[in-house]
């Protein structure tokens, strides 16, 4: 038994969440392919370019899929560090380690999530709206950074729980991620 | 000193094994937060992320590692290794020349290396040692026909050089043609010379009619289509890099759809995938552009480049010693980070020294390929291992004749510019 219950609880509230969000991002991810193809498509053979294209994919769809897959990235280990050293050292110093990378990265992506989020707010009370052809809300496309790092502060607060719970109650609380070689592949 | 303590930092933060993102985020915002205080902290990693991501140049990266899922879902690249087989497969050492054309191939459709080093050993390594080859021999050469998607286009790699470095990245893409098929005959070469020394470690394979020679090429159709989709569209000039990474990752899809292999599961494993990768790349790009701006605010590049321009020595010292630096770096970290970390301080040295950054561009590939398959970090290597179930020594002992061959031709392309110029040069402009 996992000696806290209600970081279990927390931990599959943030994975539902995040499954939630990296879906919508996968959407984005599809929806970014067809635009593109249907916009040279229209282009060169009627001569009709998607005059919304560039808007959409730089406002929405390649933000979307960034900051929405963020957080779920970090959780499948996808995100690529260099961890030669992490061969060379026992479980016990593996875990001080990713605490220490926990905890300092989780404050500076919070900050810059607390932050956009009150710039978000600001312009959604004052109705801005983005200078380009389309003229979109400007809140709807700023949206997307303080939900991706909020998210992506709320995992890196979660892993740094939960190595230091290990390290604490000596039981364990997060699995260390695996060393180069077995992890999920990347490019 | 500012920087030279941050950079320390950033080392440290990458030595405990913090993501390199995550390292060059932190630091990068303690320095902005030391040198211009909280408000320029704040303005940047509030503004940056968004503009970064939103960049329209970065659609590439996603669209090329979705047209390498879809490559891999749909199959059509399984029959490449067979393909060529039939036809060298009866030369001595031939099925392993055929993997690295199986490699070329694979490159020329997917811009992913560990996509290409898996799909190669889930193929090519039993046909081998079937065929009695020795496994050291068998497992180098995957390892290493593997790296050629990182070269041949469409590469992601090629396509984030071009992004940090601001150089063309059609120009890119094209100037990789070239070596990428010196590279292979290069492999191909280098299996000749090791057959020959030894001839038992790799016995001849079978001999096949004129008529299941033609008839493997059925698998060339779908390739063609999707590299004209991509290189071809990028050569004429029909379509951008952009568009062209779109009809690349449209065209796979396409392909897997006949091929029957698209339903909700596998479409939703292959964009999860995708994003994943896509989201590693991005965030290392939208953390180095913060930790850019403080670099950039304490001048270091300009200080480093005046530094080395103030020495007596000559530019190919310069460069000899910068591209060993890359190959150290290859040895100990993943290669796209090196990339995003080193390209906006060594590019504008290397402009100084009057160099072209087309073909920098292209040969610092070419040690990035190295770099995939040297110990402790060749990642290449790991996907063989644990695709083909081989030893990791057993892998590195059969890579470095591969290495060696690579150095050498690397060699030649510095000291003939050419090689990589001439083509890009005869581009619709």
């Amino acid at each position: 038994m996992s000696p806290s219950p209600f970081y279990d609880r927390l931990k599959r509230l943030v994975d539902l969440i995040d499954n939630a969000v990296l879906a919508v991002g996968c959407l984005m991810l599809f929806a970014l392919m067809l635009v593109v193809v249907a916009d040279v498509s229209l282009r060169y053979l009627f001569n009709a370019p998607l005059t919304w294209a560039f808007e959409i994919i730089s406002s929405y769809l390649m933000p979307g899929l960034f900051f929405l897959a963020a957080s779920h990235t970090l959780k499948s280990n996808a995100h690529v560090c260099v961890d030669i050293l992490h061969n060379y050292v026992g479980s016990k110093t593996r875990y001080v380690f990713e605490a220490t990378s926990s905890v300092l990265a989780a404050p500076i992506f919070g900050l810059a999530a607390v932050v956009s989020a009150q710039n978000t707010w600001h312009d959604l009370q004052s109705g801005a709206a983005s200078g380009s052809g389309m003229e979109l809300p400007t809140w709807s496309i700023s949206l997307m950074l303080p939900l991706g790092f909020g998210l992506l502060t709320l995992r890196l607060t979660l892993h740094a729980i939960g190595y230091i719970g290990t390290l604490v109650t000596g039981r364990v609380m997060k699995h260390l991620p695996a060393i180069s070689g077995t992890e999920e592949l990347g490019t | 000193m500012m920087a030279g303590g941050i950079t320390l930092l950033l080392f440290v933060l990458l030595t405990i094994g913090m993501p390199v993102a995550f390292s060059l985020f932190a630091a990068g915002s303690l320095g902005l937060y030391l040198v211009g205080g909280m408000q320029t902290l704040v303005g940047v990693i509030t503004t940056t992320p968004l503009s970064t991501a939103g960049s329209y140049e970065l659609i590439s990266v996603p669209m090329f590692i979705l047209m390498a899922e879809f490559v891999i879902l749909s199959g059509v690249a399984d029959n490449l290794f067979k393909a060529a087989a039939t036809w060298v497969g009866r030369v001595p050492g031939g099925l392993a020349m055929a993997t690295a054309v199986a490699g070329a191939g694979f490159g020329a459709i997917s811009g992913s290396s560990t996509a290409s080093a898996a799909t190669l050993s889930s193929t090519t390594m039993p046909a081998m040692l079937k065929q009695g080859y020795e496994p050291k021999l068998a497992a180098g050469v995957v390892a290493i026909s593997g790296t050629l998607a990182m070269l041949i286009p469409p590469s992601i790699a090629l396509v984030l050089y071009g992004i940090i470095a601001d150089v063309s990245i059609g120009q890119l893409l094209i100037g990789g043609v070239i070596p990428g098929i010196l590279v292979t005959l290069t492999i191909v070469a280098t299996v000749w010379v090791l057959v020959w020394h030894k001839p038992s470690s790799a016995p001849r394979g079978n001999a096949y009619t004129m008529r299941e020679k033609f008839v493997s090429l059925k698998v060339v159709g779908p390739m063609v289509v999707l590299f004209m989709c991509v290189t071809g569209a990028i050569y004429t000039g029909v379509a951008t890099p952009t568009e062209a990474s779109g009809l690349g990752a449209f065209g796979a899809f396409v392909l897997a759809v006949r091929e029957g292999k698209v339903n909700r599961v596998a479409l939703m494993k292959a964009l999860t995938h995708a994003a994943h990768a896509s989201c590693m790349i991005i965030m290392i790009v939208v953390c180095a552009k913060v930790f850019g701006y403080f670099i950039t605010l304490t001048q270091a590049t300009q200080a480093i480049v005046q530094w080395v321009g103030g020495l007596e020595v000559s530019r190919w010292v310069v460069l000899a010693f910068i591209l060993f630096g890359y190959l150290v770096l290859g040895c100990l970290m993943d290669q796209v980070a090196i990339l995003i970390l080193t390209v906006p301080i060594v590019l504008p040295l290397i402009k100084s020294l009057g160099f072209d950054p087309v073909w920098f561009g292209v040969i610092i590939i070419v040690v990035a390929e190295v770099g995939l398959v040297t110990p402790p970090v060749g990642l290449n290597v790991f996907v063989v291992s644990r695709y083909a179930k081989r030893p990791l020594q057993e892998i590195f002992a059969g890579v470095w004749p591969h290495v060696f061959s690579h150095l050498l031709l690397l060699v030649v392309m510095v000291a003939f510019p050419q090689i990589i110029l001439w083509l890009p040069a005869q581009m619709a402009p």
